[in-house]
């Protein structure tokens, strides 16, 4: 029993303190990486004309796929938004999968669809498709409407989507989005420029949540209001300027978000496109696509591009937060599971010895580690074997290293865009910096542990609906 | 923080002794960084004012000085030597308003056409921000070279293509595409020649910009393209079959059905859609015998480009080849192969088809809703 009390003090004290001490450098390694990566970027803008691109005929096509559930309070909006993209090759394909409310007869009488002759090859096996509406009217000849049964997940509706589709590429977003309408335009830019293949881009996605947005399209940036979003664009900025740009750096990317990625349908296909098992379809199918290549040996990249080219409604209630969050752990074990080959694997290159064992280390284990050290600290405390000013600077030495890499993402983004005019805006960002450590932190904690007791119970999980606010009702405040 | 400090300098374990020591690092990057972040938004809140400034002023001269005429010869030498002191005094102000000037005379250049722009081609010669540009030509920056490359492009300044030769031989390829385009821009006599000793593959991107930068130059002297698909280099033989398809070089043919026993899967496929595009009857023969050889994107290419020749000397080809399709994109390629053809001649395919799957009749239906809109291309 003693030399077990022995392990367990050894364990906490000295093995985690060095597992924190190899997590903030690997997160020092992402800054630098990142911050060489969007200097990269921001250089080549400078000398890129994208009207060369508009004006070619030798461009990739590219179709537009937005899976909609009982969407009825933006459906309209965000069809609008996506048909007005500045791209001279696409097609919109809306997936309306089995909606209970009156989604399908608002496009219906929008957009004056009837039914098509369209005919649906099923490479991906789905849920039926109903019925393939198109418009009558010839502006809406870009548009395409699948109508088909309920799929209970968002990749089952986007597998419908994929087979329906003409162009080479297909971009999966979902119709509350707004999408910045040189979105196709620059998400193109790593297929085109590169010379190795490139089988999917990703680009940062942004909180709409306070955003003033009119018929679908975007007027003015803000930082979120409310406590939960908040915190969620702090975490997003850093996801997505820091690790993600980062990751693209080093071609060690694993997830490309369901929000905006573009993806290589070819290879999309050949690895079997989206489970609609999984609880985090889109950092799966990024896992499959890259072990395909790698076991096909082909060469590839998979990129991201430090542009705000959407905004998203994230969840501002506890309740929906909860199981996004749940949902999104449980997806991570999951996807880690099902890729177990690819564990320290030389075959898989970056992705077996670098990103993979990173996400198993640093990404899934953290919750877990952080966890017991909490409980460790609550032991000492109870059995009064605690010494304070020990746990005060590791503690101070934790959080003083996190808020500095927030705050770093924070400069990132101005440096990549500065989407906030106001000073006020960046100010309130940098406070909740320093805040979250305390208030968010712990919420995204629990709900890690959340996901993964309900992965190792096998605990059923649903999608569910996410409550949307929606812009109608804001702007009707707002007027 | 000195507590904190205290605590590196004593006698604490080690292990608290670096904890302390990476908070006293952190708390003061964050600092620093904060620091950065707001001293950033207000050089740059002050740099867009003294932007504006700028550009007021700018306009203002040009507007009230040069755009009032409409040819350098109507501007006395008086008027214009004042009009010229006035612009060098702005661009002589600082750094921000010189690349405002240049800015703004680069705009006026490349989008007014005519005497405007033959006069805004003058101001810059006169005010010698050459000079300028030309420091940037010969910086070791590869963007700063490509940004004076697109000035020199857009000012048509000709005067700088001695500075623009010695750029085709820079080690970064971006400066050697932006010095090829600018050749090309300039109408240099030996632009083509330049391009095509590229020694490195050129990207999608780079081809689109040099196709772009070709096409649309006025009065450039194209070549024959065909000459120069014997380049060692894939990437170049890709861009000629581009440029052969833009400038519809029929008589290139030969030659790109000469190449196709020679080239990879990707560059065959290009060929092949070139064929049908250019129309080329005289392939059918030699595509049809290849057909068996191929992958299947190329197959699904050689049937939508036997559709688009549209000779009717393929149609018992294709009509085989929509009956015995195993594969959804040969079936889809073929029905859209069938639905290029002369209404009559469609017709007479369809109504022959007499036994035919759902999924032959569905993709059949499909194409005759919306002719070759969901086609493979």
């Amino acid at each position: 029993m003693e030399s077990f009390s022995t392990w367990i003090n050894f364990f906490f004290e000295q093995a985690i303190f060095y597992y924190s001490i190899a997590l903030m450098f690997s997160y020092l390694l992402l800054v630098i990486l990142s911050v060489l990566e969007i200097r990269k970027y921001n250089l080549r803008c400078w000398y890129i004309n994208h009207s060369a691109l508009l004006n070619s005929q030798h461009i990739p096509g590219i179709s537009v796929i937005a899976p909609a559930y009982n969407e009825s309070g933006t459906i309209i909006n965000g069809v609008h938004t996506l048909l007005a993209l500045n791209y001279p090759k696409f097609e919109v394909i809306i997936v309306n999968d089995g909606s209970t409310d009156n989604t399908l007869q608002l496009l219906i009488h929008e957009y004056d669809l009837v039914e098509s002759n369209f005919y649906y090859h099923e490479e991906i096996k789905t849920q039926p498709v109903k019925t393939i509406y198109k418009s009558r009217n010839p502006i809406y000849s870009k548009l395409i409407i699948v109508d088909k049964v309920n799929g209970k997940s968002k990749a089952d509706a986007s597998n419908a989507g994929i087979n329906a589709s003409s162009y080479p590429l297909f971009l999966c977003t979902d119709v509350d989005c707004i999408l910045h309408k040189s979105t196709l335009i620059k998400m193109v830019r790593p297929f085109v420029e590169e010379k190795i293949r490139v089988i999917a881009t990703g680009a940062v996605i942004r909180i709409s949540n306070s955003c003033v947005v009119e018929n679908g399209y975007m007027k003015k940036v803000r930082v979120p209001d409310k406590f939960l979003p908040l915190f969620q664009e702090l975490e997003y900025i850093r996801a997505f300027l820091l690790g993600r740009m980062a990751w693209s750096k080093i071609n060690g990317l694993m997830l490309v978000s369901g929000g905006i990625g573009l993806f290589d349908k070819e290879i999309a296909l050949a690895a079997g496109g989206y489970d609609h098992a999984s609880f985090g379809e889109d950092m799966e199918l990024i896992g499959r696509m890259r072990v395909w290549m790698h076991d096909n040996k082909q060469k590839y990249r998979v990129t991201y591009i430090p542009e705000s080219l959407c905004w998203t409604e994230v969840p501002s209630s506890i309740r929906i937060f909860a199981r996004q969050r749940t949902r999104w752990s449980k997806g991570l074990a999951q996807t880690l599971w099902i890729h177990k080959k690819a564990f320290f694997n030389p075959k898989y290159k970056i992705f077996g010895l670098l990103t993979f064992p990173y996400w198993v280390f640093f990404e899934w284990l953290a919750p877990l580690i952080e966890a017991g050290g909490i409980i460790y600290y609550i032991y000492l405390i109870i059995t009064g074997q605690i010494t304070w000013i020990y746990a005060l600077i590791l503690l101070a030495f934790i959080y003083s290293f996190s808020v500095m890499i927030t705050i770093m993402a924070i400069l990132w983004d101005e440096v990549a865009g500065m989407k906030y005019t106001k000073k006020r805006e960046v100010f309130k960002l940098c406070l909740a910096a320093m805040a979250e450590p305390f208030v968010y932190h712990p919420l995204v904690l629990f709900f890690s542990l959340r996901g993964n007791w309900f992965f190792f119970t096998n605990r059923k999980l649903t999608w569910g609906e996410m409550t949307r606010i929606g812009f109608k009702k804001k702007k009707v405040a707002l007027d | 923080m000195v507590q904190l400090c205290d605590i590196v300098s004593q006698g604490y374990p080690d292990i608290i002794r670096v904890a302390a020591f990476v908070a006293i690092i952190s708390g003061i990057v964050t600092l620093v960084t904060i620091g950065a972040i707001f001293f950033n938004r207000i050089l740059k809140s002050k740099e867009q004012k003294v932007k504006k400034e700028a550009d007021e002023a700018i306009l203002e001269a040009l507007g009230e000085r040069i755009f009032i005429y409409d040819s350098v010869n109507d501007i006395s030498e008086k008027e214009l030597s004042k009009t010229l002191k006035i612009l060098d005094v702005l661009k002589n102000k600082n750094k921000i308003f010189r690349k405002s000037m240049v800015r703004l005379l680069v705009y006026f250049q490349t989008n007014l056409t005519g005497s405007v722009g033959r006069i805004m081609n003058a101001t810059y010669s006169r005010l010698k921000l050459r000079e300028f540009s030309l420091r940037k030509l010969k910086s070791p920056f590869w963007f700063l070279k490509t940004q004076r490359l697109t000035e020199v492009q857009r000012m048509k300044d000709v005067l700088s293509l001695l500075e623009v030769y010695k750029l085709i031989s820079d080690k970064n390829q971006d400066v050697r595409v932006a010095a090829y385009i600018a050749l090309f821009r300039l109408r240099a006599r030996d632009c083509f020649d330049v391009m095509l000793k590229e020694p490195e593959e050129l990207s999608e991107w780079q081809q689109i910009m040099l196709e772009e930068g070709i096409l649309k130059t006025l009065d450039l002297n194209i070549p024959n393209f065909n000459v120069y698909l014997t380049s060692q280099n894939r990437s170049i033989r890709l861009l000629c079959i581009k440029l052969i398809v833009d400038f519809n070089q029929v008589n290139a043919i030969l030659a790109l059905l000469s190449n196709l026993d020679k080239e990879d899967d990707h560059v065959r496929l290009q060929i092949i859609q070139a064929l049908g595009i250019l129309n080329a009857e005289v392939a059918e023969p030699i595509l049809k015998k290849r057909y068996d050889l191929e992958p299947v994107k190329n197959k699904a290419a050689i049937l939508i480009t036997l559709g688009l020749i549209a000779s009717g000397n393929s149609v018992r080809f294709i009509k085989e080849k929509f009956l015995k399709a195993d594969q959804f994109l040969i079936l889809k390629s073929a029905a859209e192969a069938i639905f290029s053809h002369h209404q009559s001649v469609k017709d007479e395919i369809i109504e022959s088809l007499a036994e035919i799957t759902t999924m032959q009749k569905g993709v059949l239906n499909h194409f005759a809703e919306s002719p070759n809109q969901y086609g493979v291309v």
